[in-house]
């Protein structure tokens, strides 16, 4: 009743200004961070609903009395007041909101005030994407997002694995969605990370519903950059630099390796291998297959525009050699944008991106040079590779050399787009949204011959080609009003239609020479010839849409739903329905706070929600009749070979959605004379997963593999993110900041007997097991308790046949007095217990000064590489060193020995490590000449230093979710030492 | 206003429109897949497809290929892991010292593809009458995969004693199907199975093909396994009786070819000795064994031609597992032709006149050599021409004397032993006596089938396996080692329900 009342006034106050002596105003609106005019700006007479709105030019016109006060307000800014007093213009500089709750988030089809979300999105702006030298968004975004967990390696061209509130899928695919502008799509390494405006990450079911069944896994929006009406803005940016391996692992070198070969070879009475005294060579295989990657990057944009068309124009070229020999990647990405605007109410536009990419694959010979033998030489005097025929190992230097696999891209990815706004508050959207890439690949192996284990006999030639078309056509209409001034909805309502089709086709022949302007199937023999194809179809429809209402900027509530289709599901189970409430609570609003100044403002969020996912490959849901890769030759050499079909796939004819059920609450602040800012937040959330269900052969299922929706996996966590922005003078500005994550990934149940182990070795051993109670791909190896050191001691504990001195003690867990896989502990997860990310900068005049660092800790990592062994295998120098032996009883590492290793608590160890990301300084020129806004030189080190106990090459170690953080062949995360300049006209 | 009604009854209609469209637009075809709703059945050619998965199985990696070589030829006397020390190809160091576990890989390989072949078997005999074809052609087919089903449960119930025994496709939706699969059948029961499928396919099976369906099971083929399967029940009238139908030519025409050299060679394919063998050839498509030979090929090794002067020259080389022991080489009785045959060493010119000077082993199989000069050779060591010999008339002759000694036909005995003694270049057995006479025709089992996959079970069979074995250094322990173990992962896969073999 009272805020009736209230509101009569008001009218009746509106009302009678209006009677008051009216005279015309006018002005210009403009940005106050970078005196650009702002277009759109709410210009209200306060206490009435007389108002107007800036032109595209920043430019009003008014008419009001002497004593009204004018309401300045637009998204993103803050609020400005001014007395109209005598004056009949009145400009007014806007600045940048720097609290966040007014701040525009982009959400799922569409923006709201960071007030009115009841989500977890981090926004991460484009700024401090485009700082990174890094090829991806998914990169830069690492230790930026409390929630958000980047896995990298240092592949060139590789985007690293993300995972958003820890793993909610066993067998499907862990990484999150990426919405760039509209467009789904799961690989950006197309996207050039300059012309990005901003990143949001929706964490949470209440965020990502309205995403559905693609939101399983999290999902990243990317809105690149567009141009805005004023004057022509060029920018131009470039680094050049290198990178480098960070960590190298110490092997033997040719004395220790050849003395710990003997003695592990006289253990199993084998005649020693080499002379210690005679050798020849001593190889760093490291060093031979490694070098110095040159990294550069050239970015140019070019924006601007009318209020009848804006447009924006990039162009980048980024080159990243790797760290191993002849591993290049190139890509050059453009962006064209252009808004035309017809009429006010009618919006046009699109957005391309283009990319065209090229690397040179080389194999990860990490692996190779780690097992080779020091003592033979990467060539012979005479040029012969070496080789040691005692050890099957390739020659990783010869394998580089003869390897020629060119993978190229060319990738047009964007949008088209009609906007509609028939009357006020309506808008109407239609967009196609399309990504179509070819793949082109050239694969050619010359004929050569080092010694029987590394030879090919005949040269051979793969070219292969695939192309995909992607395509979503997605309608949707907002409402967005407010009523009664306090009365704010803002409604979202839309279908899509999509379909993925991916096909590919490839050649093969044999005999083709050795040079690359003759690598045509032509060229070869075509009696050899071959050829395949293949391809697929996925298709979804979708209604979508999502209601938020505010009332008095206090409460806000709002609820999204999302029916999803996928082709990818049997006729019955076809349909998901996907939901989730939430509600914001801004308590700084409330008049009990008015009187306090600690808290600025706070808001407190709450939301539940459930989200699915459709991402499950391999899923069998036809009874689909298998075509046999071999022929039977009936009617011997001359006859014809005969096809073979069979059925060998059991299916799953109940196969759907991955559902994840879970709530989110949030407490989101900003304290201390708007200084601190944080975010807080816990989650909860379950899932029911498909897991693989190892089939007993007789089945007859030639993969022996059928999916269940058979596992529940809870993750649960706290984030906290805390940043501090402070200014001591108006040149000495500074911030900290940091988030960290606590998860914990649980398997709540797993039906029936399944026996999800994983983290295969390759030796015939497997290191992880996925069972309820701890996490998923949980490390699962025998404990080993120091090592023999005599018969005596062997002869009274449960052993393994063939153990002698000097082995490591594996227990009877279990006390059966024998040694079997019931012994075996879990010793650990993959999984971080928390992860966290802080960044500092200083801005002291000209200087500018950051550090961003990375890290994690409480989780394990496989040294896989160590406990792979094959027989005669170069050893770390730090093992072969401390080996225990009859002469060095003493010794701490286990014997020489050429047997397998069982896989054991030895090679577990911690994965916990913190690194320093990025180290930049700046100069900026205070520049008046050439029309240069400004003129900025900098340096950066990237991932100069990390602290990490692992022994092996580096900690970080993508896999599969069951068999992750196992280093068997891993390209390391590398260093990079750059130096750029950044040029704004 | 008015303008914009357009737009959204446009945009509204499409709404409609693309609703309307969701239930096909959701279901489209499969891309690049055949599924039961199309053709399949409508192509009688499909039938023969279907029995020719039941062959082109024995191609398979799992099926004849390392880890067969493994289980049947490494664990013996004849052959050693070869290679070099330090390269164990994966487990075979255990294959080789008998020391292997339920989770050697060799172990659950062969397993599993002895399953898959009676799985593709099953399939066939499911499908098969689907189909509008003659009602010959579709007897004979299903006598076809009858046959290979008795094939892979043969070296099933050798290799791991009691089975789960599967006469049809298993429906894994079917708990009584899944338990079926998951429960081992007693020895004598799977090979009751055998005999019934041979049997069945004995009856239908012709004694020869049109030479384009070459390589087909023939009646003789199934009786020669019925022989065998039939010793190996020391069902011994049974076996003399088959191995005489063969011998005297009732089934087909087949004898002993006289260059014993020659049987594994791409001249020896298919010839009269021979009564299955896997066919295989090289090039495209793809229809040879995967990776035959390249593991039992010379390691290492540099090679000259005769006739030029010692200058390098290549030949078909690979990783050199599967080694002829020494015992094998020094074993042969001065004179046996059946040596050089069968092993080669260094210094040896082979039948292509390629000279092997040096190489990482002394000895290698000469019966998985391929010869780049002399064969149909591609430039794929992987991928060779080379015919698996399965079951052939040497052996045949030796299942006859063994039959006959067994039921006091000595003399029957004396002549089939032999005649493959005269073959080798020998000349006939001293052996006197029906215990002398056994030894000598199981030694003769050992040169005349040595390096080829037989040994190890012929010793079990011959209850001397432990003894023998032990002799020559190898952990076999009786009472356990007769028997393969149920590889682990099959053993989870089924729920714990599989039992374990003694003593693993």
């Amino acid at each position: 009743m009272k805020s009736k009342l209230l509101l009569l006034l008001m009218l009746i106050a509106g009302f009678t200004s209006a009677w008051a002596q009216q005279k015309t105003v006018t002005g210009t609106v403009t940005d106050n961070a970078d005196g650009t005019t702002l277009p759109g700006v709410n210009v209200l007479i306060q206490g009435t609903f007389t108002g107007t709105v800036t032109d595209v030019n920043g430019f009003y016109t008014i008419q009001a009395a002497p004593d009204d006060v004018l309401e300045f307000s637009f998204i993103g800014y803050e609020k400005q007041e001014q007395l109209v007093g005598s004056q009949s213009v009145i400009n007014v500089a806007l600045s940048p909101v720097t609290t966040f709750l007014d701040e525009v988030i982009v959400v799922g089809y569409g923006q709201l005030l960071k007030s009115q979300v009841v989500g977890a999105i981090t926004k991460v702006d484009g700024g401090k994407i485009a700082r990174e030298p890094v090829l991806t968004a998914a990169q830069a975004l690492q230790g930026k997002s409390a929630g958000v967990q980047v896995i990298s390696t240092g592949k060139p061209g590789d985007q690293p694995q993300v995972r958003v509130r820890g793993i909610t899928s066993v067998t499907a695919d862990g990484n999150p969605i990426y919405v760039v502008d509209g467009m789904i799509t799961t690989d950006i390494t197309n996207i050039n990370n300059s012309d990005i405006q901003s990143m949001e990450v929706l964490k949470d079911a209440a965020s990502q519903a309205i995403y559905g069944s693609r939101a399983g896994n999290g999902v990243i929006l990317i809105t690149t950059k567009s141009g805005k009406a004023g004057k022509m803005k060029v920018n131009f940016d470039s680094y050049v630099g290198f990178r480098q391996m960070t960590n190298k692992v110490k092997m033997a070198d040719a004395n220790l390796y050849a003395n710990y070969t003997n003695e592990a070879r006289a253990y199993d009475g084998q005649n020693p291998l080499f002379d210690p005294d005679t050798l020849k060579y001593n190889t760093d295989w490291f060093d031979e297959v490694s070098r110095s990657g040159l990294m550069n990057n050239y970015n140019l944009s070019i924006s601007g525009g009318s209020d009848k068309i804006t447009y924006y124009f990039s162009a980048g070229y980024f080159v990243d050699n790797g760290i191993i020999e002849g591993n290049d990647y190139s890509r050059y990405v453009f962006r064209l944008a252009n808004d035309f605007k017809p009429a006010d109410f009618i919006k046009l536009g699109y957005n391309l991106n283009i990319n065209v990419s090229k690397n040179d694959n080389k194999p990860n010979v990490f692996d190779d040079a780690y097992r080779m033998a020091p003592t033979a030489p990467v060539q012979y005097p005479n040029g012969d590779w070496g080789y040691l025929q005692a050890l099957s190992v390739a020659n990783p230097v010869a394998q580089l050399h003869y390897t020629n696999d060119i993978f190229k891209q060319q990738r047009l990815l964007g949008n088209v787009y009609a906007e509609l706004k028939p009357v006020d508050g309506l808008t109407l959207r239609s967009s196609f949204n399309f990504d179509r890439y070819n793949n082109d690949g050239t694969n050619y192996l010359p004929e050569y011959f080092i010694w029987s284990g590394q030879k090919n006999d005949i040269s051979d030639l793969t070219i292969s080609t695939g192309k995909g078309f992607y395509w979503i056509f997605d309608n949707n209409v907002n409402y967005t009003k407010t009523f009664a001034l306090r009365h704010q909805i803002n409604v979202t309502a839309g279908y899509s239609a999509e379909q993925d089709k991916y096909s590919s086709l490839y050649g093969n022949v044999k005999d083709v020479p050795d040079q690359s302007n003759l690598w045509y199937i032509g060229q070869g023999d075509l009696t050899t010839a071959t050829s395949g194809s293949s391809g697929n179809l996925y298709t979804r429809a979708a209604v979508y849409g999502r209601a938020t209402y505010t009332f008095s900027s206090r409460y806000t509530l709002s609820g999204s739903l999302r029916r999803d289709g996928s082709s990818n599901f049997p006729v019955n189970e076809k349909w998901g329905t996907f939901w989730s409430a939430g509600a914001t609570w801004i308590v700084t609003q409330e008049s009990f706070m008015e009187n306090q100044t600690f808290f600025d403002e706070i808001k407190l969020r709450g939301s539940y929600g459930k989200i699915g996912q459709d991402n499950i490959r391999n899923l069998g849901v036809l009874t689909g009749v298998t075509i046999l890769s071999n022929y039977y030759a009936f009617g011997g050499q001359s006859g014809t070979p005969q096809q073979a079909i069979t059925f060998d796939q059991i299916k799953d004819a109940q196969a759907t959605w991955e559902p994840t059920t879970g709530y989110d609450i949030g407490l989101e602040f900003l304290i201390l004379n708007r200084r601190l800012r944080g975010d807080i937040g816990y989650y909860n959330k379950l899932s029911n997963n498909y897991v693989s269900i190892t089939l007993p052969s007789a089945v007859g299922d030639a993969d022996r593999t059928v999916f269940s929706q058979a596992a529940d996996v809870r993750n649960k966590g706290v984030e906290i993110a805390l940043n501090w922005n402070d200014k001591i003078a108006d040149d000495f500005t500074y911030f900290v900041g940091g988030n960290i994550t606590f998860n914990n990934n649980n398997v709540e149940s797993v039906d029936g007997n399944l026996q999800l182990r994983g983290g295969s070795l390759g030796n015939g051993e497997i290191v992880t097991y996925t069972v309820e109670g701890e996490p998923i791909g949980s490390f699962w190896v025998y404990q080993t308790e120091g090592i023999y050191r005599t018969q005596e001691e062997i002869d009274a504990t449960p052993h393994f046949t063939g153990t002698k001195p000097g082995d490591l003690i594996y227990a009877d867990v279990n006390g059966d007095g024998t040694l079997s896989e019931l012994d075996r502990v879990f010793a650990g997860s993959y999984q971080p217990k928390f992860y966290y990310g802080i960044s500092a900068g200083i801005n002291w005049k000209q200087l500018d000064f950051s550090v961003d660092c990375y890290g994690n800790g409480g989780n394990k990592v496989y040294n896989g590489k160590k406990g792979l062994r094959f027989g005669n295998d170069n050893i770390e120098e730090e093992r072969a060193a401390n080996r225990w032996s009859p002469d060095n009883p003493n010794g701490t590492e286990p014997r020489a020995s050429n047997s397998i290793p069982k896989p054991s608590t030895y090679f577990v160890e911690s994965g916990s490590f913190f690194r320093i990301n990025n180290v930049t300084l700046g100069y900026t020129l205070p520049l008046t000449k050439w029309k240069m806004n400004s003129l900025r030189f900098y340096v950066t080190a990237q991932n100069p230093v990390i602290f990490t106990n692992y022994s092996g090459f580096t900690p970080e170690l993508p896999g599969s979710n069951t068999s992750s953080g196992i280093e068997l062949n891993i390209y390391p995360v590398t260093s990079a030492y750059l130096f750029g300049i950044n040029v704004q006209f | 206003m008015k303008k914009y009604i357009r737009f959204i009854i446009v945009l509204v209609a499409t709404a409609l429109v693309m609703g309307a469209c969701d239930k096909d637009w959701l279901d489209p075809a499969p891309e690049n897949q055949l599924v039961t709703s199309d053709s399949t059945f409508a192509d009688p050619a499909n039938a023969t497809r279907f029995v020719n998965a039941c062959y082109a199985n024995l191609l398979t990696w799992e099926q004849s290929a390392f880890s067969w070589m493994g289980v049947a030829s490494i664990t013996s006397d004849d052959a050693d892991k070869g290679s070099d020390p330090g390269d164990l190809g994966a487990d075979k160091d255990q294959m080789d010292a008998i020391t292997y576990t339920p989770t050697t890989i060799s172990v659950t390989e062969v397993w599993k593809g002895n399953f898959q072949g009676v799985s593709n078997c099953n399939q066939a005999l499911a499908n098969v009458p689907k189909f509008d074809i003659p009602q010959d052609l579709k007897n004979r087919l299903m006598a076809e995969a009858k046959f290979l089903r008795a094939y892979y449960y043969f070296n099933l119930v050798r290799t791991y004693g009691a089975v789960p025994v599967l006469d049809q496709v298993i429906d894994a939706d079917n708990p009584a199907d899944i338990n079926k699969a998951n429960t081992r059948v007693p020895v004598e029961e799977v090979y009751a199975f055998i005999e019934q499928n041979l049997n069945e396919a004995i009856a239908v099976l012709p004694v020869s093909y049109p030479a384009p369906e070459l390589g087909r099971a023939t009646k003789g083929a199934a009786i020669a396994l019925l022989a065998k399967v039939s010793m190996y029940q020391k069902k011994w009238q049974q076996a003399f009786d088959l191995t005489n139908q063969i011998i005297n030519g009732e089934v087909g025409n087949y004898g002993l070819v006289p260059d014993y050299a020659t049987i594994w060679r791409e001249v020896g394919e298919n010839s009269i000795e021979s009564l299955f063998e896997i066919q295989a050839r090289a090039g495209i498509p793809i229809a040879a064994v995967q990776q035959y030979c390249s593991p039992q090929g010379i390691r290492g090794g540099k090679f000259s031609f005769v006739g030029n002067n010692g200058r390098d020259t290549s030949a078909f080389t690979g990783w050199g597992f599967n080694t002829p022991s020494l015992d094998l080489f020094n074993s042969y009785e001065p004179g046996d032709l059946r040596r050089k045959a069968t092993i080669m060493s260094i210094g040896d010119t082979l039948f292509d006149n390629v000279i092997i000077d040096t190489a990482a082993n002394p000895r290698y199989n000469y019966k998985a050599y391929v010869s780049k000069y002399e064969e149909s050779w591609t430039g794929n060591d992987d991928r060779t021409n080379k015919n698996v010999r399965l079951l052939r008339m040497g052996e045949i002759y030796l299942i006859n004397a063994e039959a006959a000694n067994a039921l006091g036909n000595t003399a029957k005995a004396l002549a089939s032993l032999n005649a493959v003694r005269n073959r080798a270049g020998l000349g006939d057995t001293q052996a006197a006596g029906h215990e002398e006479l056994r030894q000598a025709i199981w030694r003769e089992r050992r040169f005349e089938l040595a390096m080829e996959y037989d040994r190890f079970y012929d010793l079990v069979r011959q209850g001397r396996a432990g003894q023998v074995l032990r002799a020559h250094g190898k952990n076999f322990v009786d009472g356990k080692n007769e028997l393969f173990p149920i590889p682990q992962s099959e053993i989870y896969a089924s729920g714990g329900k599989l039992t374990q073999n003694p003593g693993y």
